[in-house]
Order: structure tokens, then sequence, then C-alpha cells
């Protein structure tokens, strides 16, 4: 399980995130939706160890992060928004480092990575990060990600950049994984994607959690029994009244 | 320490001549550099002056280079710190926060390598020409000490400083460094070991432990336990780095250079937060003043010369600099409305108009120190050498592959164009300098000069220009 509690998060006088809790149970895909600058990449960030919380706690596989850092991220596989890799390296090499790195068995972990590179289409291993356009950037962290099959799994914004088929063969596999009974916690701003994938919907505005709840649980407090989540979404955020008039004044 | 290695391995920005050979030469050409340089003033100090002038002067050679090193250190580190991407990317890692600041701080003691050279050299050169291995060790401990005590304070300085005040404090920690460097070589041993002697050779001055250890050879212990000490306080502190960037309050700013617009305004602001400028700029004056302050009133063309040499070359790259930050957000220009010689007239004028300016105020200085107002009537002629080197500079940055090649944004140049861009600027300011000097002598040749040099360059202006707005047209 992931579970956060009261987790906050402050810049300078700044509050990224405000008492933020939450619970993500086994095998669930969790969509962690927001406006930009709302908090969601500070909250993955304090959920995977990247940043201290400021107040709060955060607990994953039964495990408090402030006392097992290194065995929680052991365990788990991030998929950051923009991934900043090694441009002196090549794609294969990076593989390699991450298989030193989590001391990998060599053979088992090849074996994925051929798998996973077909699947993905990633014929271009043999050249530098340093020349990867974003997508195939997207595509290597998700096959070094993939490769060592994490119980937990945290992926910001992880479609963009993706080619349709390769972010539809990304879906099909997170939709495998977790029943499977691995954890997703993802953010996107692609509301469909959230809708039809997602088995519960967290979003947060100004650092706070607003709402949370199956697509039916959500439609039920905004009491609109045939809202999409695009509509709940712009209603729970406030920022669906104003779209007219701003159209209308532009 | 198998996570060290492997991040060691990998993650380490790889040169043409990497890993510990490319090291190990490079380190050994410095040691014979500076054994070629400083041997023979070791030697004599110790020979003319006696054992306790070249203590003196050894633990003054400790004291300045090792403030130099912690201080370097300290603030690159500090910066490295500060949630770099890189960073960032390694707390996602089962990596224990330690291993990652350890990783950083060997990063950063690699860029204080000239300090680090020059304590070794002095250190295990002077424990040679003493004979006492007893310096040499407690040398290598002080150089221990200093990285750990490096350590300790930039995990905590990275609390509380900004990025950009440490990239700053670090730059001109650099420039110092150089510059102590020069006046080193030129110092006066007599009156700095009589200094020396009073204020700097004293059992509570910690960085001359080593000179110190000659006579009282207790110190190495005393450097042990300082070592010890401080080794640990770094991996205790070193545990608790955070990682993360300090926000400082976002005050509303005038906006600096408000009678520059659109692309001119872009260009400034991108030269005046580039890191690497105040080294650009003030570098080869710097070294320009300390010649001329040693060289002796009689003739300052010496050192106008290296001040030109040097500049010319910063002020190209410089130029190079703008047009390559244009390039890394190409094809964004094509959708402005402006035309070619537009983008590139700013990239061109702003780096020269920087470096004219101070050269100016070292032309400022040298009427003063002279007394010789002769030196002002440079500057209109060493401006067109600036802007002269600027569009070299423009020329020869390929636009293909710096587009192409935004991860090292540090290599601008290539040898070859570093020697073409020299020869040419280099050789318009000889003929307009001895143009000037010998217009008494022989004026008819001083005129074909000094009115040739600007029509041949007015020409080679025109062609680069426009072979420069051509290239830039063809490009996608």
């Amino acid at each position: 399980m992931i579970v956060a509690k009261n987790l906050t998060k402050k810049f300078g006088e700044f509050l990224a995130v405000d008492h933020l809790n939450l619970a993500v149970r086994k095998g669930e895909i969790y969509g962690f939706l927001g406006p930009n600058g709302a908090g969601k990449t500070t909250t993955i960030k304090m959920l995977t160890g990247v940043l201290k919380p400021t107040e709060g706690s955060v607990e994953i596989l039964g495990m408090d992060l402030r006392t097992h850092e290194l065995e929680i991220k052991r365990r788990i596989g991030v998929v950051p928004e923009e991934p900043r890799l090694y441009p002196h390296l090549t794609g294969q090499e990076f593989l390699e480092f991450i298989i030193d790195l989590y001391d990998l068995d060599r053979h088992e972990a090849t074996k994925r990575v051929v798998e996973l590179c077909e699947a993905f289409k990633v014929d271009f291993l043999g050249k530098r990060i340093g020349e990867f356009s974003h997508g195939m950037k997207q595509k290597l962290i998700l096959v070094s990600v993939f490769m060592r099959k994490p119980e937990v799994i945290f992926l910001d914004e992880p479609t963009v950049g993706l080619d349709a088929k390769s972010a539809k063969i990304l879906k099909l596999l997170l939709r495998k994984y977790a029943s499977e009974g691995t954890i997703i916690f993802m953010t996107t701003h692609i509301l469909e994607i959230a809708e039809k994938m997602c088995d519960r919907i967290g979003i947060i505005n100004k650092g706070r959690l607003i709402a949370e709840g199956t697509m039916d649980e959500l439609r039920t407090l905004a009491k609109d029994e045939r809202a999409t989540l695009e509509d709940l979404f712009l209603q729970l955020t406030a920022e669906g009244e104003d779209i007219e008039e701003i159209i209308k004044e532009l | 320490m198998r996570e060290l290695l492997v991040l060691i391995r990998y993650a380490l920005p790889r040169r043409k001549l990497s890993g510990l050979p490319g090291f190990l030469i490079g380190f050994g050409l410095t040691m014979i550099f500076l054994f070629v340089l400083w041997s023979p003033l070791y030697r004599s100090v110790i020979n003319q002056f006696g054992y306790e002038v070249f203590l003196a002067f050894f633990s003054l050679g400790l004291t300045v280079f090792s403030i130099l090193f912690l201080f370097g250190y300290v603030f690159n580190l500090s910066y490295s710190l500060l949630n770099s991407e890189e960073i960032e990317f390694l707390l996602t890692l089962p990596l224990r926060r330690g291993t990652i600041a350890l990783f950083q701080s060997i990063q950063s003691a690699y860029f204080q390598f000239l300090q680090f050279s020059i304590l070794l050299f002095n250190v295990s050169f002077s424990s040679y020409l003493l004979r006492d291995w007893v310096v040499f060790f407690t040398g290598i401990l002080q150089i221990v000490f200093l990285m750990s005590v490096g350590n300790v304070l930039s995990f905590l300085f990275s609390r509380t400083l900004t990025k950009s005040t440490a990239r700053i404090v670090f730059v001109v920690i650099q420039l110092l460094s150089v510059f102590t460097f020069l006046l080193f070589l030129n110092i006066d041993l007599v009156r700095s070991a009589s200094i020396s002697l009073r204020f700097i050779l004293s059992d509570w001055n910690l960085f001359a432990l080593p000179a110190l250890s000659y006579k009282k050879p207790f110190h190495l212990l005393t450097s042990l336990t300082f070592v010890v000490f401080t080794v640990l306080a770094s991996f205790f502190v070193g545990e608790r780095v955070l990682f993360e960037p300090v926000t400082g309050k976002a005050e509303k700013k005038k906006p600096r250079f408000g009678f520059l617009k659109g692309f001119y305004a872009k260009d400034m602001k991108v030269l005046l937060r580039e890191e690497r400028m105040i080294y650009l700029v003030f570098y080869p004056v710097g070294f320009g003043i300390i010649l001329a302050l040693f060289g002796g009133k009689d003739d300052m063309l010496g050192s106008i010369m290296i001040v030109l040499a040097i500049s010319i070359l910063y002020n190209s790259t410089m130029a190079a600099l703008l047009w390559r930050y244009e390039l890394l957000t190409w094809p964004i220009f094509r959708t402005f409305p402006a035309d070619a010689w537009n983008l590139l007239k700013p990239k061109i004028l702003l780096p020269s108009l920087l470096n004219g300016a101070v050269f100016l105020a070292f032309t400022v200085f040298l009427t003063l120190y002279t007394g010789d107002p002769l030196y002002l009537l440079l500057n209109p002629f060493v401006f067109v050498v600036y802007v002269l080197s600027a569009i070299l500079g423009v020329t020869f940055l390929k636009v293909d592959e710096a587009a192409k090649n935004p991860s090292n944004p540090a290599r601008i140049f290539s040898l070859q164009q570093i020697l073409l861009v020299e020869a040419v600027s280099m050789g318009f300011a000889i003929v307009l300098f001895f143009s000037l000097k010998l217009i008494r002598e022989m004026p008819i040749v001083s005129i074909v000069g000094l009115f040739g040099v600007p029509i041949t360059f007015s020409l080679i202006v025109r062609a680069l220009k426009k072979h420069l707005v051509k290239r830039i047209e063809l490009f996608e």
C-alpha cells in the first residue's frame, strides 16, 4: 500500500502541498489529477523520496519512508515527467548502469529488456542518450523500470511524447501489472486516459486533495450522474464556470 | 562503496581521454609544469635564506592555496548539491544520500584541479627539500582534512545558499586563484617571509600544519586527529543532505538596461546570467594589470598584447555562446518578424561593447599608472578588433552541429578555430599598434596601416555578413 499522512511541503513561504492524506491499495491504478502547479509532481517527489516532506509521513509496502528509504527505493519504479538521463551514455549502457545499481540478475534482466524493447519498438539502444528525442528517452526509462518488475510504479505524465501504439501498449501493460498486484500511481493531464484506466482518482488543487474516489463516487460528489471526468474536474477545481466568460472576452 | 563505484563508472562525464589514465596524464603534466616553474624558486629560497625563511615561505603557500582550495571546493560543491536534474534522478534510485553527496564531492574536487596540484606540489617538493617524510604525510592529511571540512561546510551551505550565489562566488574564487598564482610567482620573498613569520607560522594556523610539523613532528598526530574528526562529521552530515533548492524571496526588480530592446535586451540578459561571464570579462584585464604592475612602467605593450590576445578569444567565445543559445531554441526565431541580420547584430555588438568597456577601464588604469594618456587612443581600434573577433566567433560555430549537440555547451571552439580567431584578430591588432607607434618615424607606412585596416575590415565584415545571413536563411 501507499499511505501518506498529513503530507506537507513548503518551499520558503510557498505551501506546495498542504496536509495531504492518501491510501492506495495493492493492485490499484490510482490517477492523481490537478491543474498546473497544483502540487502533483511535488507529491510524487515526496512519495518517492526525492523531496523530504516538511511535515507528515509516507508509508510504502508497509515501510516508513524515513527509516526504510533504500529498501523502498529498491522495490519501486519511478517514471518522471521529463526523463533527464546521462547524455554521454548509450541506451544500452544506461540499462547496464541500472542493472549494476539494483544488482539484478543480468541474464533475467537482459531477457526482459529484449521483450520490452520489442514491445515498445526500441531499436536505438546503441545510440547516445544525448541524441534521443523526448519519446525515445521516455521509452528507455519505461524499459529500465519495467525490466525490474517493481511492486509499486509511480508515473508522472507517462504518455507524453509516446506514439499512439506505444501509449496503448503502456496502458495495457499497466493494467496487466495491476491485475498481478502491482500498485500504479500516475498523474496525467489527459482526462480520458484517467477515466478509462484508473480504479480511483484523486484531485489536488492548490496543494489540497479536494476529491477522491471512483468515477461513480466523484459523480455523486458532484451531484451529476452523467458527468465526464472533464466536467467533474473543471467543476471541482472551480475552473469551469469562467471558461465561457473568458472565451467571450477573447 | 559498490554504489559509488557504479556511479563513478557510468555517471562521470566522459571525455576523449577519460577515466584514470586521462586524469593521471593531466595530473602528471601539471606537476611537471609546476616543477619547471617553481622548483628554482623553492631551491633559491632554501639556499639563499635558510630553513627559517623557507618554512615561512612554505607555510604562506600552504595557507593561501589551502584557503583558495577550500573556498572553491565548498562553493562548487554547494552549487552541485542544489537539486540538479542529475541528483533528482539519482534520488529515485536506491542510493544512500551520503553516496550521492560523496559522488558530487569527487566531481567538485576535479574542478579544483589547479589548487589541488599546487598544494600537492608544495607539500611534496618542500618535504623533499627538507628531507622530512613527516612533512609529506602531514601534507597529505592536510588535503584530506581540507576535503572533509569542505564537505561538511558545503552540506551545511547547501541548505542556505541559492544556486546562483554559490556559482558566482565559485567563479570569483577561481579568478582569485589564478591571480594569487601569478602574484605568488612575483612575490617579494623577504618581505612576505617576514610577514608570514609573524602571522602565518603559528601553532594556531591549521593550514600550516605540514610546515609546522618539521620542527614539531607531533603535528602529524594533530592532523590525523582533525582528519578522523572531520571525515566522521562529513559522513554524518552527508546522510542528511536535502538536495533541495533554496528559494530566495521573489522581489519585483526594476528592469536593468531598459534602453535595450528586443534581441539586444534578451541577449544582454543571457550574457549577464551566464555563469562564466565574470571570468571571461575580468580575467584578461586582471592578468594584464598584474603584468603591468610587475613588469615596470617603461613598456606596457607586452601586457596590452597579452590582454588583447586573451580577450579577443573570450570575446569571440561570448559571441559564439550567444549564438549557440539562440540555436538551442531553433526554430522559434523563424516565427518572429525579424531577419537574420537583426538576430546576429546583438551577438556581435554586445560582447564587443562589454569587452570594449573593460579595455577602456584598463587603458584608464595604464594612463593613471604611467601618466601617458596615449593609451586611451587605442580604444576605438581595439573595439574594431573585438567586433571582428565576434564575427569570426559566430562564423566558426557550426550551425548544424551546435543545434544538434546541446549536451556540451561549454565546448565552443576547436583548437584550429581558436588559432584562426587569434591569428586574424591579432594580425589586425598588431598592424594597428605598429601604425600608431611608427606615426612619427614612418608616417606613410602608418597612414597605409591606419586606413588599410578599416577598409580590409569592412570588406571582411561585408563578406562574412553575407555568408552568415545566407547560412541562417538556409538552415532548417
